[in-house]
Order: structure tokens, then C-alpha cells, then sequence
């Protein structure tokens, strides 16, 4: 039971697809401006990893070595279909403002890279231990990401629930009038995305300038 | 060549199977999209154009324009009030559609799109805001409409499509008075 726990918080920490393997960054930077859309497209993800995932490793042993690529390419292009169908009839507003980054989840790197480095050799138990840890992995990124471009770019914080547009769940507006809406275009996402990275990998760096100390010791 | 037989024979499998599992989840959700989208576009209908209360579905010479879907004739208390198109245009990614409404006199009287998701999310997306709208509503048909800058591929297409709707609103204006 705690290596299953352990593959998840790999995929949320240690692994993050985001943040430390930064996989998948078109999709991420692309529509991480406001919390409902961060929330829309973790799901989206998280739901595709899952069902690849799962199918990739139950029939990893049918699969002849020499065409698994193309295999998971049509599985994961299926999963994706799915839930673009199904995003489409349930969520319309989150299909709407999403746009082609749906579809675009074929392609995310993210997802072939699981399957082909993780579902492919493991069993089915724990590669749905690594959907849900990648998937959350890549939520929580998005999250952080979108939350500090929405607050910065636009002044407050606003989340609708996914399923019905008109539900707002919470709405705060600070101070409106100094919004940097620099941090609602794309290359305010590459900004927020590089101080991100900079902080972690500063922490990193002090980890191991630590552990040397330590040994010198 | 027995080995590319089976390999062929599995991606084969994997890719029917696939396709069964699609078209299962596509007739699922289809008719919850369709009557959404229809419900939508009734909705969209009445906002456009409020103060109309007959939408009368015409056909004449929309096969010349290929932009053109739909147009409703709008009546109220008998009498002609405007035309509303449905307009699908090749944008940057694929097609966008929107209706556009224009009055007797030949203003515009309204502008809305109805799907944008082909278009990348915050620059061609941005002819379903009202900053396209403003540049729409209100002006005279004779009158040359701008394009949004840094979305120029999906609004100039956008509005070439307009130029189309307006063409054939003369066409009936025309055929009307000979």
C-alpha cells in the first residue's frame, strides 16, 4: 500500500510533469489564466492519463514491441476524442474556453511519455497509482501557475464550477485598478513559469550545498 | 512476412476497437450537443435581435454563398424587421461560426458568435469578445469594418463573411423591388 501511495506523490512531487520534468508546457502556459480553466484542464488530463494509462498497461503483453507507439498513439487519441465528447456535452463553457488545447492533448508529452516510460513496464494497479499522481501533479501546477497570473493579470481570483457556467463559486477582486494584464498574455505565463522554476531550483540548489557542508564535515 | 501480417492484423484490431468505442461515446453525447447547440442558437436568436418574434428560416440564393448556413427573416407584427445570418468562415484554425443580424434599414443591428474553439484562446478567440462586437454593432452596411489587430486571420475572415451576408441581403432587397 505505501509504494502505491509513494508512485502518487512522486507524480505530484518529485516527478512533477510541470514543474520538475517540465512536460507538456504548451498546454500548461497556454491556458493557465484563470483558475476554472487550471481546474477544466487538470481534469481533461488527469482523465486521459488514466485511461491510457490503465488500457496501455492491461495490454501491454499483447502488444508487439515494434508497433507500441502507434498503439498508444490511437489509444491515447481515442481517450482523447472521449472526452472531448463528453466535455462538449457536459461542460460547455469549459469546452468553449479551452478551445483546441482539447484536442491538442494527443500530442502532450505528459501523457505518451507515461505510457511509454511508465505503463508500458509496470502493473495496471500502479500505473493508475501514476495517472492520478501525474495527473494531480500537473492540476497542482496548473493551479499555482494560474492563480498567480489571475491574481497578478487580473487584480482578483474567480473560480465557476466546471459543470454549470453560471455557478460562480467564489469571486474576490483586490486591486483592479493596478492589474499587471501583462500577466494574462502568454509570455506573461513564460514569466511566472521562469520565477517558479528559479525558486525551486534555488531550494534545490541550497539542499545540496547542505549535504556538501555536511560530508565536509 | 508472417511477423508484418500479425503486427498489421493488431494495430488493426487496436484501431477498430478504438473506432467502436468512439462511435459508442459519440452517440452518447451527440444529442446532448445538438440540442444544447440548438438551444443556444434559439437563445442567441432572440438576444440578437430583441424585439423579434418570428423567426422565418429562407432559402433564396444561399447556395451562392458558400459562407452563409442560415438566414432567418425577422418578423414582427407582419411586417419585415431584418435578417439574421448564421455565418461559418475558415479562421486560423478551422471554421468559426457566429450570426450576424441586420435591420431593414441596413445597419447592424447585432453580432455574436456561436463557436470559436478552432481558434487559439486569447488572440483569434477574441472576435467572440465585445471588442469585435463594438466594431460591428451599429454601423452602416456600406461602411468598412476593421479588423482586430493581432487577431487579423480570424477577423478578417470574419468579416469578409459579414461582406458575404450583406451581399446577399442586397440580393433580396433587390429581387424584391423588381
Amino acid at each position: 500500500m505505501k509504494d502505491k501511495l509513494n508512485i502518487i506523490k512522486n507524480g505530484i512531487i518529485k516527478e512533477n510533469p510541470i514543474f520538475i520534468m517540465l512536460l507538456g508546457l504548451c498546454s500548461a502556459l497556454a491556458i493557465s489564466t484563470s483558475l476554472t480553466n487550471a481546474v477544466g484542464m487538470g481534469m481533461a488530463v488527469t482523465f486521459v492519463l488514466i485511461m491510457s494509462n490503465v488500457i496501455i498497461s492491461t495490454i501491454r503483453h499483447l502488444i508487439p514491441d515494434e508497433i507500441r507507439i502507434p498503439v498508444f498513439i490511437v489509444i491515447i487519441a481515442t481517450a482523447v476524442k472521449c472526452v472531448q465528447f463528453l466535455m462538449n456535452a457536459y461542460t460547455p463553457a469549459l469546452y468553449t474556453s479551452l478551445g483546441v488545447f482539447i484536442p491538442l492533448i494527443v500530442v502532450n508529452c505528459i501523457i505518451l511519455g507515461r505510457a511509454e516510460s511508465f505503463a508500458s513496464k509496470n502493473s495496471v494497479i500502479d500505473s493508475l497509482c501514476d495517472a492520478i499522481g501525474m495527473g494531480l501533479g500537473y492540476t497542482l501546477a496548473l493551479l499555482i501557475i494560474s492563480a498567480i497570473r489571475e491574481l497578478i493579470g487580473t487584480g482578483g481570483l474567480s473560480f465557476v464550477n466546471p459543470f454549470n457556467a453560471t455557478q460562480t463559486i467564489f469571486r474576490f477582486s483586490f486591486f483592479k485598478s493596478c492589474a499587471i494584464s501583462l500577466l494574462t498574455q502568454p509570455s506573461g505565463a513564460f514569466i511566472t513559469l521562469g520565477c517558479i522554476l528559479a525558486y525551486l531550483q534555488h531550494r534545490r540548489l541550497k539542499k545540496v550545498i547542505e549535504i556538501q557542508k555536511g560530508e565536509r564535515k | 512476412m508472417k511477423s508484418i501480417m500479425k503486427l498489421g492484423i493488431v494495430l488493426a484490431l487496436v484501431a477498430a476497437i478504438s473506432g467502436g468505442m468512439l462511435s459508442y461515446v459519440y452517440n452518447l453525447t451527440n444529442p446532448i450537443i445538438e440540442a444544447a447547440n440548438l438551444q443556444r442558437r434559439e437563445e442567441q436568436l432572440t438576444s440578437i435581435y430583441d424585439g423579434g418574434e418570428e423567426f422565418v428560416e429562407i432559402t433564396d440564393y444561399i447556395d451562392q454563398f458558400s459562407t452563409i448556413t442560415n438566414c432567418f427573416k425577422v418578423v414582427k407584427d407582419n411586417t419585415v424587421e431584418g435578417y439574421v445570418y448564421q455565418m461559418s468562415v475558415n479562421g486560423y484554425g478551422g471554421k468559426v461560426t457566429y450570426l450576424v443580424a441586420l435591420d431593414e434599414s441596413g445597419i447592424y443591428k447585432g453580432y455574436e458568435t456561436i463557436d470559436v474553439t478552432t481558434e487559439t484562446s486569447g488572440f483569434g478567440s477574441r472576435v467572440a469578445t465585445d471588442e469585435m462586437k463594438a466594431k460591428v454593432i451599429g454601423k452602416d452596411i456600406g461602411s468598412k469594418l476593421d479588423a482586430l489587430t493581432g487577431a487579423t486571420i480570424t477577423s478578417s475572415a470574419v468579416i469578409r463573411g459579414i461582406d458575404d451576408a450583406v451581399a446577399h441581403y442586397q440580393m433580396l432587397k433587390g429581387g424584391k423591388s423588381s
